[in-house]
């Protein structure tokens, strides 16, 4: 359908101004702010764990602005967000506020496994479906989108305002980095001295039905340590592990607070900090091999609202709603990048340095398609 | 030569062929709507998943540009995970049987047959778990087996010296048991009238002659019953090779992976799109097992008059005196339903009250239990949704099963209607029953994706209320009973007394029908509000219906809010019970 003329204008007006303040904010950024970004954080890898959190654009406000008119001149009141189900809560604490921020539009959550996000919205997308305008989780679970050139790529998200470190590879934005804890346990019924040192040392008898793993999350973290030690070698730990008894179950947290399994192998770090503050008993371990999975969030390829799309995907990395996301997950999501983030104290408490890539595996672009494979072996050890 | 004069015929004979004329075309076209309307809802999407098995590549949607004619999508299966899972899809539904029926024939027996003592209670108690929803029952099954913490495994290590377990939702044991036991009220929900119909002076004769009580049952009583047992068996086994909210909430490991899973678990690959061609063959060969189990069904449903002892000639169904076994047995009996139907009930109470899961001690109630998760459900703007969405698609497709199955039953009984019209909507009838529900649902799926660019029903709530009517075969076979007992004598009649059909149907049948409209009008409602399979794969865009939500809160870690949504919808379901049987009642009052 032809937009209108004035549309146009509104766009290229709103363009105009984004684009303005952006590079005005570039210029403040490099006449040296540095230490508000209170980030000195050595990086490893310039493209993941040495995202340095910066603070506040200044010129991510009057952006936003530019893309809510923009959005109301075309008509966009709605914006569908795919969401993994694990996280809904979240957000739709963070679509209500959002809603009150820009009260034309409406965020509709649309629920879904982490793990099939990218394969429905892709089957939707094929079926000439209206679907999801903006999708948030890692590469490894839009796969089927990325392959199948559904994410806009075509974004200048810096000239919207959202700061370089929260500018991705491949159209997207950086939310946040969760880690793939490697074990998560009952301190009532296991005493940390008496976890292994590896996890081959699960393979032993003495572990025979104590260990379980979320079905989706589970291969999905598999797959980090993949990329460590390699298929191979953790084809054959999986294996070994379910020989000795080891679950896929939805209910994993369960058994483990009920102490019947009361070890969750690969684990994500996204509930624990939540159940701790509900006094349940709970710990973390990490071994060598915890992945660093990376929320990120972007367009869907020819949305009918574009305007409210970029809109959503910008104001998600603002630090409005970084803080409410961050107080919400207590630690369980974060910035690696960021040493006021309460994922990296969560993580040193642990007794690693996040940004240690001797130690941690990070999800980046060149290798989420070999965690994919990985994840898929891993499943097929589980359901031929 | 002059021509032939035609014969004068009266106004009135004109009049009354004329009337004869246009019933005949309505009835026809009415037959002829309804079989239509059968066909799209049942048969077109199981036709389109046939022929989707034979489209490729599998990870393409069928009418895409890209797919062509294959067979590669079968070979594919076969030499993967065919064999394995057909495996444990005959282990899960043979050793479902195998308890179900064991337990649930000398169940209806007791209380069909015997002089139990409160048996009306115990019927109660029966049938109470049937009310419970699929995945809020398989909740209940996960936290009373579980190994250490389960209720019914605290009971048991009582009376067994075992320091865990003896049950455990990881073993194939557990899962058979589970969901055997789930199904023993079916059993004798459909045996309890072949076994009340089992004519006295049979079993006095064997009595008479020596046998003992149980001699008595093992040779009069079972064999007279064997083609009924045998037809409840092969319909359950067709119920069962679609159950998968047992295994899919006991978790996938080494326990068994029936079909359902496996269908599941292929629709949902990590990262990837699914195969769809390979779903479709793994159904399509399922189905025609299930299929070839349906044609049994309907075989010895047949041939069952061989063996009827209700004769109307001094027919008599007398209570066997269980003497001083009367009160063992209701003791027997009340334990049973006790740790199988009032713990599940109980546990998932407890589950609701408790933050998490653990043993059920007097202190954990003191210390922990609260209110806490019905007011995060109640709160939570999702189930007040989900409660709309279930709310709405489920009166919607009430209605719309309980139409279409009283006009295949009015077509069938009524219109006079050709043989082979009667045939193709039996065909379709038994079909509906055949297709396992993971089946139906994928079948369902597959052709809203693939007609979306045309027809775009996929993520709507009428998509979700036309697939919930696919079970209509159940519907039609209870209104085809109750419009046999009709006797057509009171339609001529209203018609002889210049009534119109539809005069006839509105005030003459339809009153009569009221009560049986009401069971199903209840039963579609029941069944919609628990259905779980058909939303879960379907409806991914916005709201989700409360059985959908309910699982999200599952696997979502929640446990206690899950269990609370659980008691949420039976209270729901309970309401709706008492209220139908309040109305049944009146309408039936009336209609005498």
């Amino acid at each position: 359908m032809p937009t209108a003329p004035h549309v146009v204008r509104d766009r290229h007006r709103a363009r105009a101004v984004a684009m303005t303040l952006a590079a005005i904010a570039l210029v403040a950024a490099a006449c040296g702010n540095g230490d508000d970004g209170g980030g000195s954080a050595a990086a490893p890898d310039g493209d993941v764990a040495g995202a340095v959190f910066a603070g506040p654009a200044g010129s991510a406000e009057e952006g936003l602005e530019g893309l809510y008119e923009a959005a109301v001149a075309n008509g966009e009141d709605t914006v569908i967000l795919a969401v993994s189900t694990t996280s809904a809560e979240i957000y739709g604490d963070l679509a209500a506020a959002f809603e009150e921020q820009f009260p034309e539009i409406t965020v509709e959550l649309k629920e879904m496994d982490f793990i099939q996000m990218g394969s429905v919205v892709q089957s939707e997308l094929d079926a000439g479906q209206r679907t999801a305008d903006v999708v948030t989780n890692a590469f490894l679970a839009l796969k089927p989108m990325i392959d199948a050139g559904s994410i806009d790529e075509s974004i200048d998200w810096s000239a919207m305002g959202v700061p370089d470190e929260r500018v991705a590879e491949a159209g997207f934005v950086f939310q946040a980095d969760g880690l793939c804890t490697t074990v998560v346990y009952n301190p009532d019924v296991i005493d940390e001295a008496d976890l292994p040192d590896d996890l081959e040392g699960f393979l032993e008898s003495e572990w025979s039905n104590q260990l379980s793993t979320l079905p989706s999350n589970g291969v999905a973290c598999m797959g980090f340590y993949a990329l460590r030690e390699g298929l191979e070698e953790t084809t054959e730990l999986v294996e070994g592990l379910r020989d000795n008894g080891m679950i896929f179950t939805d209910d994993a947290e369960q058994l483990m607070l009920a102490g019947e399994r009361p070890v969750i192998v690969f684990h994500y770090s996204i509930t624990a900090p939540r159940l701790e503050e509900q006094g349940a008993p709970v710990a973390e371990k990490l071994y060598p091999g915890t992945g660093v999975f990376r929320t990120r969030v972007a367009v869907v390829e020819d949305t009918p609202v574009p305007n409210a799309a970029r809109l959503l995907t910008a104001w998600m990395v603002s630090p409005e709603a970084m803080e409410i996301f961050e107080d919400y997950h207590q630690g369980g999501q974060g910035f690696v990048g960021d040493p006021d983030s309460m994922l990296v104290t969560r993580t040193e408490a642990l007794g690693q340095d996040p940004t240690d890539e001797t130690f941690f595996v990070y999800e980046t672009i060149d290798n989420f398609a070999d965690r994919a494979e990985a994840a898929s072996t891993f499943r097929e050890l589980f359901v031929g | 030569m002059a021509a032939p004069s035609l014969p004068v015929q009266s106004p009135s004979v004109v009049r009354a062929r004329a009337r004869a004329l246009t019933t005949a075309l309505s009835d026809r076209g009415f037959s002829i709507v309804t079989i239509g309307t059968v066909a799209l809802i049942v048969g077109v999407p199981v036709a389109f998943m046939v022929v989707s098995s034979f489209r490729g590549p599998g990870t393409v949607l069928p009418l895409a540009p890209a797919a062509e004619w294959t067979g590669e999508n079968y070979a594919e299966v076969v030499s993967t995970t065919l064999v394995s899972t057909a495996g444990d899809t005959l282990v899960f539904v043979l050793g479902s049987l195998v308890v179900a029926v064991g337990f649930g024939l000398p169940l209806a027996y007791l209380l069909e047959r015997t002089d139990l003592p409160g048996r009306r209670l115990l019927l109660l108690f029966l049938f109470a778990p049937l009310l419970l929803a699929p995945i809020t029952n398989a909740q209940a099954w996960s936290v009373l087996i579980s190994p250490e913490t389960g209720l019914l495994n605290q009971v048991l290590r009582l009376v067994l010296p075992v320091e865990r377990g003896p049950l455990d939702t990881q073993s194939a044991l557990g899962m058979v048991l589970a969901q055997g036991f789930t199904y023993v009220p079916m059993v004798a929900l459909f045996l309890g009238p072949a076994l009340a119909n089992v004519d006295a002076p049979l079993e006095e004769a064997s009595r008479t002659s020596g046998a003992g009580p149980l001699t008595t049952f093992r040779r009069v009583t079972l064999k007279l019953l064997a083609p009924a047992i045998l037809s409840v068996t092969l319909l359950l086994a067709v119920f069962l090779l679609g159950q998968f909210e047992i295994p899919l909430v006991f978790g996938i490991g080494s326990g068994l992976q029936p079909l359902g899973i496996v269908i599941f678990s292929l629709l949902n690959p990590p990262a990837s799109v699914p195969s769809y061609g390979q779903i479709a063959a793994y159904s399509t060969l399922m189905t025609t097992v299930s299929y070839a189990l349906i044609l049994g069904y309907g075989f010895l449903t047949r041939r069952g008059d061989r063996f009827a002892t209700v004769t109307g000639k001094g027919h008599r169904a007398n209570l066997t005196s269980l003497g001083t076994w009367r009160w063992p047995a209701f003791i027997a009996v009340a334990g049973f339903l006790l740790l199988t139907a009032g713990m599940r009930l109980f546990v998932i109470v407890w589950q609701s009250l408790l933050p998490f899961r653990g043993p059920v001690s007097w202190e954990a109630f003191t210390e922990q239990a609260s209110l806490d998760a019905y007011r995060r459900v109640i709160g939570d703007s999702r189930f007040l949704e989900a409660v709309q969405v279930t709310a709405i698609v489920s009166i919607g497709s009430a209605v719309i099963t309980t139409l279409i199955g009283l006009a295949m039953a009015w077509v069938v009984a009524r219109s006079g209607s050709g043989r082979i019209r009667r045939r193709a909507l039996d065909l379709l009838a038994s079909s509906s029953l055949a297709v396992p529900s993971p089946v139906a649902a994928f079948a369902f799926l597959l052709l809203f994706l693939a007609l979306n660019q045309f027809l775009p029903l996929y993520g709507s709530m009428f998509a979700l209320m036309v697939a919930y009517c696919f079970r209509v075969g159940v519907a039609y076979r209870m209104s085809s009973a109750a419009l046999l007992q009709i006797g057509s004598q009171l339609e001529e009649a209203s018609a002889l007394s210049g009534g119109s059909p539809l005069t006839t149907f509105r005030r003459v049948v339809l009153p009569l029908l009221a009560p049986t409209i009401v069971v199903l009008l209840v039963l579609g409602l029941v069944t919609g509000i628990n259905e779980f399979t058909v939303p879960l794969f379907l409806s991914s865009q916005g709201p989700q219906p409360l059985s959908v939500y309910t699982y999200g809160l599952l696997s979502n870690q929640q446990q206690s809010a899950a269990a609370a949504a659980g008691v949420l919808t039976l209270v729901t379901v309970l309401v709706m019970a008492a209220a139908a049987a309040w109305a049944g009642r009146r309408l039936r009052g009336s209609s005498r």
